[in-house]
């Protein structure tokens, strides 16, 4: 919380000097008072710093997919793979499923699920105030599974594909917690403590029902919501991840549009009134964006804790409290985190799939401390 | 320390049953004598037999106990737990047509292991608990805190296994049935019939060094993504009996594993056996093969047949072969099992056993070892109506 805020910047009135001196602070993480006094130049390397930090999140997550795309059991050459997306005409039957239904499918649903989950994240630990917030903080995710247990203990239908109503029943699950939260916060005021409490009698109470559900099940029915509920990308498919895809490119813009406002909040309540922005409503808003992000992510792959509470903080590290970066960062980092554990969860036992929910804290937790630890080294 | 529990556990059951007697609800039996019998697990059992009353950490040895009795298997059971009906629902509706009283039987618990109630299977006073091996579905012979309290209420629990090791434990859990109901001689004469059938499949195998290789999909339909992998156990085992290697045996440590469809795409395994877990009379069996009591050999095939339409299938040379079978899960769990192995070795190896019979087979253990009829599919291909009934 060292840097100067763009807001004070603005403050500061208008920059004056132009500094070309980028490559040499892009390299110096520390601002040297001997390189540009001004204000104007501190704030340039501030945002050229992020700037690299960002491309350099972004090409390791393209590399990740790319990695993710060429490996698996198959063994096929990089030139096949390359040949046979750009020419699918190319390839016999059992490449082209390899290539189109399994591989290109698996890493991409990593992607934006990691990314929904992400930023989802980010903007949970904002509007809460809580750095152990994450989209599963306010029952969002157990309504899901409630829902997805529900469908399948009473063989629910709806007349649609059983790949559908499982995501449905779960989608909606979501959002009705949410109204629920919607709806007790406007009627009893939309402060923290009264979010996040609402949040923990949610939670404890879907809790319940679903272990009610649980115990009443058929044991087939019973191994079926464990099956839903330990995440898994390899329910992927071109349907699912268009509509992830979808959803991401709705909610992005929206909460980049929010990055001022949510900067504000992090100095505090009272300092983001002070700026005029209406913190009750913001958060409601978030609070829906935040939910429908979680159910659609929940609804295709079960459920896929820690990206959302790990990718945030993994941004925060690396970029501090300016949401111009941090929410794009931790959209990157929480694609970044799912896309290696995908990528690692074929390698483990060659030809097994180990569910994606026990890789992500495994790839996920040593990227965290040592964030963690060369910041607390550098102070 | 716990070997001296069970022995002091067992002088008090010895005592208390030379004191008291058996305690159940009605007189019991004449004719009774005493017996010490070692259990699957090992243990030195005493129990008065042949006993009147017993309890079923299993509704699914239901069936079992109508090997010894295929008269009234039913009348048997003073309690069990409510699996059978969950889990195999259209066998279950069987015996409800033939033995109305089957609905009486209470229910110790529902179809998990923490569902078991102690209190209620003490409060019937049978004679006997039996308990599988492993829990999972019921109460563990092994839990020591269940033993334990039943021993302090002379009730012995005895340890049977179709499901852990079924080629060991499968004949002496038929034996100690017996010996429990009384009933010696019809556990040898099925003993004959299960041995004989296996011993066939076994003997013949021994002229062949042909392994082919086989992926074994466990529960089909029951998780969206594909596809769930048997491993070396429960019917994993029956490859290897059946002349054919698993071919993800080596790689699943436990029982069952997630295979990615590239993975089988890549392997290209020469047999594909989906094991069903649908059942006739459930609406909305969805990707489920239906196999079992009351299915129909043309459902059973287009059940199977419609699994055929997921992501990758059509590039698998098992299912362009037409080596795609199915066969009923529930074959993991019941001496039925030798049926099931005769059937996969003729898959596996059609010319070796093209005179062996597994119809005939089923055939006879239902007319013989049964306490209701033949009335069903337990395997299939995807060619409707031409698996002879």
């Amino acid at each position: 919380m060292n840097h100067p805020t763009p807001k004070d910047v603005a403050a500061n009135g208008n920059v004056q000097h132009d500094d070309m001196n980028i490559s040499q602070t892009a390299i110096d993480a520390v601002t040297t008072p001997q390189s540009d006094h001004s204000l104007a130049g501190q704030y340039r390397r501030f945002i050229l710093r992020r700037i690299l930090w960002l491309s350099v999140l972004a090409i390791a997550l393209f590399a990740s997919v790319i990695v993710n795309i060429m490996t698996g059991p198959a063994l096929l050459t990089v030139g096949q793979v390359i040949g046979g997306i750009i020419d699918p005409a190319s390839l016999d039957a059992a490449t082209h499923v390899i290539i189109f239904d399994v591989r290109l499918p698996f890493a991409l649903m990593a992607v934006v699920i990691g990314a929904a989950l992400g930023l989802a994240g980010a903007e949970m630990q904002t509007v809460l105030n809580n750095p152990l917030a994450s989209p599963s903080t306010l029952g969002i995710m157990h309504a899901a599974t409630l829902g997805a247990s529900l469908a399948i203990v009473f063989n629910l239908t709806f007349g649609l594909p059983e790949s559908f109503v499982i995501p449905i029943s779960a989608f909606a699950g979501a959002i009705l917690a949410m109204a629920a939260i919607q709806f007790l916060s406007r009627a009893y005021g939309a402060s923290v403590d009264t979010i996040v409490l609402f949040g923990i009698a949610l939670v404890f109470a879907l809790d319940a029902l679903v272990s009610l559900i649980q115990f009443a099940a058929s044991s087939d029915s019973l191994q079926q919501i464990v099956f839903w509920t330990m995440g898994s990308l390899a329910r992927a498919s071109w349907e699912k991840i268009a509509i992830v895809s979808v959803v991401l490119c709705t909610c992005m813009p929206l909460a980049m549009r929010h990055v001022w406002k949510m900067t504000a909040l992090r100095g505090g309540e009272d300092y983001a009134r002070s700026f005029g922005v209406a913190v009750e409503r913001l958060r409601l808003l978030v609070l829906i964006r935040v939910s429908i992000l979680t159910a659609v992510a929940v609804a295709f792959t079960g459920v896929i804790g820690f990206v959302g509470l790990v990718g945030p903080h993994i941004s925060r590290l690396a970029f501090g409290e300016d949401h111009r970066f941090y929410i794009p960062g931790s959209v990157l980092a929480g694609a970044f985190i799912l896309s290696m554990a995908s990528l690692v969860s074929k390698h483990i036992v060659p030809g097994i799939l180990i569910p994606d929910g026990i890789v992500t804290a495994l790839i996920g937790i040593p990227l965290f401390l040592a964030l963690l630890l060369s910041q607390k080294r550098r102070g | 320390m716990k070997k001296l529990i069970k022995s002091l556990a067992h002088i008090a059951i010895i005592t208390a049953t030379a004191t008291f007697g058996t305690q159940t609800v009605l007189a019991a039996e004449p004719a009774q004598k005493q017996v010490t019998l070692t259990d699957v697990a090992g243990h030195d059992v005493t129990v008065n037999v042949p006993v009147k009353y017993m309890i079923l950490g299993e509704g699914r040895f239901l069936p079992s106990i109508g090997i010894l009795d295929p008269e009234n298997p039913v009348r048997w059971i003073a309690g069990m737990m409510g699996e059978f009906k969950r889990l195999d629902p259209a066998s279950y509706a069987q015996y409800q047509a033939k033995f109305p009283a089957i609905d009486d039987i209470a229910l110790i618990g529902s179809s998990g292991e923490e569902s078991f109630n102690l209190e209620k299977a003490i409060s019937l006073h049978p004679d006997v608990a039996v308990f599988g091996i492993t829990g999972g579905h019921g109460p563990s012979a092994e839990n020591k805190q269940i033993f334990d309290t039943l021993a302090a209420a002379n009730i012995p629990v005895v340890a049977i296994d179709f499901r852990q090791d079924p080629l060991v434990n499968a004949p002496k859990s038929v034996r100690i049935l017996g010996t429990l109901m009384g009933k010696e001689d019809q556990a040898e004469k099925f003993l004959e019939f299960y041995d004989q059938g296996l011993a066939t499949v076994h003997d013949r195998l021994a002229t062949t060094t042909e392994r082919p290789g086989v992926f074994m999909e466990s529960r089909v339909g029951l998780a969206q993504e594909c596809c769930e992998a048997m491993g070396q156990q429960m019917m994993g085992r029956f490859i290897d009996w059946a002349g054919g290697k698993n071919v993800f045996g080596d790689i699943i440590p436990g029982t069952h594993g997630t295979v990615t469809i590239e993975q089988l795409l890549v392997t290209q395994p020469d047999y594909y056996i989906a094991t069903a877990i649908g059942a006739a009379n459930v609406k909305d069996n969805g990707n489920r093969v239906i196999l079992g009591a009351m299915a129909t050999p043309d459902d059973a095939a287009k059940s199977l047949q419609h699994i055929t339409g997921r992501t990758g299938m059509a590039q698998l040379s098992a299912i362009q072969n037409d080596h795609l079978f199915s066969i009923w899960h529930h074959f993991y769990n019941t001496p039925m099992n030798v049926a099931a192995v005769q059937q996969m070795a003729k898959w596996f190896h059609p010319d070796l056993f093209a005179d062996l019979d597994p119809n005939q087979t089923l055939q006879t253990y239902f007319d013989q070892f049964q306490a209701v009829d033949l009335n069903g599919v337990y395997w299939t291909d995807t060619k409707a109506g031409t698996t002879p009934q």
